[in-house]
């Protein structure tokens, strides 16, 4: 009787969209929260993440620090990701929907560039993204800037996790946009070198790796021109690096670990591989 | 020129009873209130939000406990006899350990103490309440107060702050007049005498053991080393509890603070006495 | 639903289960997404967390107090790289918190009143433990409108020894051989409990002796650990040190900045 009840609500709500993800959980979980659960913690990627477009070409950066909660999770992460030899995405936000959702739009735009023959544009990267991300209504929490060269000349676009999308010459996305952007702002001119856009970006994340907690360790740069794109990373700027070294040396020498009982096993051997390479 | 009279001598009884009046009186209400919140805030649901289950991890109040405590009479003329209190030394912070090595058995008088689980803060504060009136008790009226009264006097502190979201579950035990008594007080202001008792989140392990083995006539090394048992027991079900097991002896002439034991070495001598393997093999 | 938290059977199983039902049908009336999140955020808080850690080592003769500079808003935001976080009250009490900075402000302005008024009544300093007892008590009066402080007291006691005494928010106490509080506490403490309490290894192995030297050492491995992995912990090690006979020493260190 009552489990009917219940499932008719939620039947009511719509959730179910169908063949992508399955909502049934969410009902439960809330419940179960509700009784004092707690529910498990996602990684997110407290990010500082920077584009800037130039005369001719387009610099992204990222930097690599992924944190669940206050501790960090992951000191070398990837947060600039290829879409297209000439399209990429720099993402802030839950780090497991940003490899989906990139990972889908690579194939995808793959895809496109083999039926078509030509190379995919950025507006067709934007828009794929923010119809996927629209369906989910927020849900999937990824906030991405888009970027890259095309036929129609260098663009950049951020794309938020409900569907919005924006252009821009230049922008920060991520906790550590605030600071990011006060570089930007500044120091933006039209028609900058590659040499000083790439400078610029490099700056605009060290002030956000500096003045933001969940941003820092290293950061990634990808140049974009319409001939070739550069990787250049990890740049460790002299802030995040460890001022001084150990005092002590912390090594346990045999016999640190008591012993309760010894018990040994004996195993006829049969078959033997190498493992040595 | 004066000679002393009778009348001299009378003043100077009334001025004792002046001094006693003013400096050895009965201990009058603090004036001291505490500060409270503001104006249509609920004290319980505001710590809850802040300090509960949600809090940061340094900001939840510390809590958790097996304590026991349990009377018995002497098997042999050797033996003493009395109260034996025994308590683990745990105190955590939601899922964090945040003190692994805390006495919970706090002394309110040279032959009586109080246990303490729940709210740690609660229980070490109110103790002290309870222990200076006491001390003024016994200044007072020149002989010891009961563990009735301290504890009744207990309970009618916490009884003024029911509902208010204190948090104690103390077991009050010593020797008076009466012979060894230990009366459990609680938060709710419940209060009642009892022979075998434990409270606590492990209380439910160590009653286990403590109904199996509890005999009204025992050996002190029996005794002790029931009380023993019954925390390493609890401490080894129940996550709440651990640490080192603090015991106190309260016979009838002193009062016996033996030094802490390990549960975890505890746990390896019980595994040995019954010539159990403590070596998990999944295949056995 | 292994990977939930903080379930613990309390009810009885049925009792539970009507609970967990009745609480199916409320949600699935007003979930998440249809009720405003503002309801939430509408609650009177007073307090904030401002990050960083404090940790505190106490010695035969010595003890030592650290903490990191960084203050931090809202976990991410760095308000300040210099935030002072260790009180020297006196020649021989350090007080060092965490938590909620208006309250350490609060705290140590109710302490140094009280010891200003004992010095001018009894013409001497007060010691270190009636300080702890001291601060114990004033924590619980506001037991029900509490500070928002994870506070140390560290210093020289009466005897000359070293004493590190450690609080709960509401005062409860405890004299430890050390002990750490705030946001790295959990990284902190399991390091010190390996190096200074020895509790992982076996009995037989060698214990080196805890001097002032390795103590101010340990302390210092102890915080760059931390900056490693703890976000709201960096910029600058406070190193306090009060050694019985001598003035307190205060030094700063570098710490990662990012």
């Amino acid at each position: 009787m009552v489990s009917t009840e219940v499932k008719n609500v939620a039947a009511h709500m719509d959730m179910d969209r169908g063949g992508a993800f399955d909502f049934s959980n969410c009902i439960r979980n809330q419940a179960m929260c509700k009784m004092g659960a707690k529910a498990p913690k996602l990684t997110s990627t407290g990010t500082t993440i920077v584009a800037v477009s130039y005369k001719g070409g387009l610099v992204m950066g990222a930097d690599s620090r992924a944190t669940a909660g206050n501790i960090i999770a992951d000191k070398h992460c990837e947060k600039v990701h290829k879409l297209t030899e000439s399209i990429y995405a720099c993402g802030a936000g839950t780090a497991a929907d940003l490899d989906q959702v990139t990972k889908m739009l690579s194939g995808n735009l793959r895809l496109l560039e083999l039926n078509t023959g030509r190379k995919a544009r950025v507006i067709t990267a934007l828009r794929q993204a923010k119809q996927h991300l629209f369906n989910y209504q927020g849900y999937i929490g990824a906030y991405l800037l888009i970027g890259g060269v095309d036929p129609t000349g260098p663009h950049l676009y951020m794309c938020s996790a409900n569907g919005t999308t924006m252009a821009f010459p230049f922008t920060a996305q991520g906790s550590g946009s605030y600071a990011a952007i006060t570089i930007l702002e500044r120091d933006f001119k039209v028609d900058m070198t590659k040499e000083e856009a790439e400078k610029l970006v490099q700056r605009a994340l060290e002030a956000g790796m500096h003045g933001d907690n969940a941003s820092g360790n290293s950061l990634n740069l990808v140049i974009i021109e319409p001939k070739e794109t550069v990787f250049k990373g990890p740049i460790v700027p002299e802030f995040c690096k460890r001022p001084e070294p150990n005092d002590l040396v912390y090594k346990f020498k045999t016999g640190a670990t008591k012993v309760l009982k010894n018990k040994t096993f004996k195993y006829d051997i049969i078959e033997s591989m190498d493992i040595s390479h | 020129m004066w000679g002393e009279t009778f009348d001299d001598f009378e003043s100077e009884e009334r001025e004792l009873a002046v001094a006693k009046q003013n400096f050895m009186h009965e201990p009058a209400n603090m004036n001291f209130t505490f500060p409270s919140l503001p104006l249509g805030i609920q004290p319980v649901e505001f710590m809850n939000s802040h300090f509960g289950a949600t809090a940061a991890k340094n900001m939840k109040f510390r809590k958790g406990t097996t304590t026991l405590a349990f009377v018995y009479e002497p098997a042999t003329p050797a033996d003493k006899g009395g109260i034996i209190v025994a308590v683990d030394s745990r105190a955590s912070s939601g899922e964090y350990i945040s003190s692994k090595s805390v006495m919970k058995i706090l002394d309110i008088g040279d032959r009586m103490v109080a246990t303490m689980a729940g709210g740690a803060a609660d229980c070490q504060y109110w103790t002290r309440i309870v222990a200076k009136y006491c001390t003024l008790y016994e200044l007072r009226e020149k002989t010891p107060i009961t563990v009735s009264a301290a504890s009744k006097y207990f309970a009618n502190a916490l009884f003024g702050y029911r509902g208010k979201g204190l948090s104690v579950g103390s077991m009050v035990a010593g020797y008076d007049k009466k012979g060894p008594q230990i009366f459990k007080v609680d938060s709710d202001g419940d209060r009642c005498s009892l022979k075998v008792c434990s409270v606590g989140s492990g209380s439910l392990n160590a009653y286990g053991i403590l109904d199996n083995h509890y005999k009204p006539k025992m050996t002190d090394e029996e005794a002790r080393k029931l009380g023993l048992r019954a925390i390493m027991h609890a401490t080894f079900r129940d996550s709440g509890s651990g640490g080192v097991c603090n015991l106190c002896h309260i016979t009838p002439t002193e009062k016996i603070r033996l030094p802490p034991m390990d549960v975890s070495k505890l746990w390896y001598e019980f595994a040995d006495e019954l010539g159990r393997d403590i070596v998990y093999d999944p295949r056995e | 639903m292994s990977n939930f938290t903080g379930i613990t059977a309390t009810m009885n199983p049925l009792a539970e289960m009507a609970q967990f039902k009745q609480n199916m049908r409320e949600v699935a009336a007003s979930p998440e997404w249809r009720t405003s999140k503002l309801i939430e955020r509408q609650r009177w808080n007073p307090y904030s967390m401002e990050g960083g850690s404090t940790a505190a080592i106490s010695g035969d003769n010595f003890a030592i107090v650290a903490s990191d500079t960084r203050m931090t808003q809202n976990d991410i935001n760095i308000l300040t790289r210099d935030a002072e976080k260790i009180h020297v009250l006196n020649d021989s009490i350090i007080l060092s918190t965490s938590g909620f900075y208006g309250d350490v402000i609060q705290l140590r302005k109710v302490l140094q009143s009280r010891l200003h008024k004992y010095r001018f009544d009894y013409r001497a300093d007060m010691s270190a433990d009636l300080c702890a007892e001291l601060l114990s008590r004033n924590l619980y009066y506001r037991r029900f409108f509490p500070y928002y402080t994870g506070a140390m007291l560290a210093g020289i006691d009466e005897n000359g020894k070293g004493a590190v005494f450690s609080y709960d928010p509401i005062g409860c106490i405890e004299r430890l051989g050390y002990s750490a509080s705030g946001a790295a506490e959990p990284m902190i403490i399991p390091f010190l409990d390996c190096q200074i309490g020895h509790v992982t290894v076996a009995e037989d192995y060698e214990k080196p002796p805890l001097t002032i030297e390795r103590a101010i050492s340990l302390m210092k491995d102890a915080f760059r650990g931390a900056a490693e992995r703890e976000i709201s912990t960096g910029d600058k090690i406070h190193l306090v040190i009060a050694e019985a006979g001598k003035p307190i020493v205060q030094k700063f260190l570098p710490l990662r900045e990012d």
